[in-house]
């Protein structure tokens, strides 16, 4: 699998956080705490492809108040759910446009995924790539999962 | 003229969204009405009277794709000027929704100003009724 292509997920993801939510890439600063909350959220492009992006809470509870417009307090957990899976939605389709998948492949409903990329699977894997990302200095990590066709 | 609005996507977040992003334009709003996917869009629209249709694509139950195609082939539906509000850029995808006569096209993420240029461009500034758009105007 293209190194090429776990580059353009950080792009990707990049862009959609700073388009949709005004949060920036940035460095990663070791002197800011992330929590130990994550959120894994697992897309599959096709059968060929699954894109798991794990959000340090903090900032996912970011996304979900920029990208909405509410305080913490206002958030539920049932709609920063729906945010992060948007955000992953948007990525994992321009992904597919960026990679030039064939029209027929469709993009899964993205899903809350317990234990990250390495739990749960049940095809033969031939490739992951993975990297992180940091938006206002809290990691996204992205693993690219390529199964066997 | 104020324009009844029906937001077709799974996502509530995103529904969310889209309606925060058209209270806080200028633009002439009636009812906003959400549907999570093509089904239940065409309930709605078999309901209330809906001006525009801003839908994604990839959705559950009925896509988006099916949903335009049931809203050609119904003689009352037809004409509802529709937005596809999608991720999805391949070429194939873009000529198959073209092909339903969708003439305008916002691709996520999307800068929040465009949804209301879109509607001004699509509907008119003046609320005019729309003028039929050939397929050569597409500017997607």
């Amino acid at each position: 699998m293209k190194p090429l292509n776990i580059e353009i997920l950080k792009r990707l993801t990049s862009n959609v956080l700073e388009t949709t939510c005004f949060l920036f890439q940035s460095e990663e600063n070791p002197a800011v705490k992330t929590t130990e909350n994550e959120v894994s959220i697992r897309i599959n492009c096709g059968t060929r492809f699954s894109i798991y992006l794990i959000f340090d809470q903090k900032l996912s509870t970011d996304i979900s108040c920029n990208m909405l417009g509410l305080s913490a307090n206002e958030l539920t957990d049932e709609i920063e759910e729906s945010t992060l899976k948007e955000i992953t939605n948007m990525i994992g389709g321009n992904f597919m446009n960026s990679v030039q998948m064939p029209a027929t492949t469709k993009l899964s409903l993205p899903e809350v995924m317990n234990g990250g990329p390495e739990a749960g699977q049940s095809r033969p894997v031939t490739d992951v790539l993975s990297d992180t990302v940091y938006i206002e200095n809290r990691p996204v990590k992205i693993t690219l999962v390529e199964y066997a066709s | 003229m104020a324009y009844n609005i029906l937001i077709v996507d799974d996502s509530p977040a995103m529904r969310k969204v889209m309606i925060k992003i058209l209270k806080m334009s200028d633009y002439p709003i009636g009812e906003f009405y959400e549907a999570s996917h093509g089904e239940e869009a065409l309930q709605v629209c078999g309901e209330e009277w809906i001006d525009v249709i801003l839908t994604d694509l990839n959705m559950p139950v009925m896509d988006g794709i099916t949903l335009l195609e049931h809203l050609r082939d119904d003689e009352l539906l037809k004409n509802i000027p529709t937005v596809v509000v999608s991720t999805e850029g391949r070429p194939a995808v873009i000529e198959q929704i073209r092909k339903l006569g969708i003439v305008e096209y916002i691709s996520k993420p999307f800068q929040p100003e465009l949804i209301a240029e879109t509607l001004e461009k699509l509907l008119g500034t003046d609320h005019e009724t729309i003028e039929h758009r050939d397929s050569e105007t597409l500017d997607f």
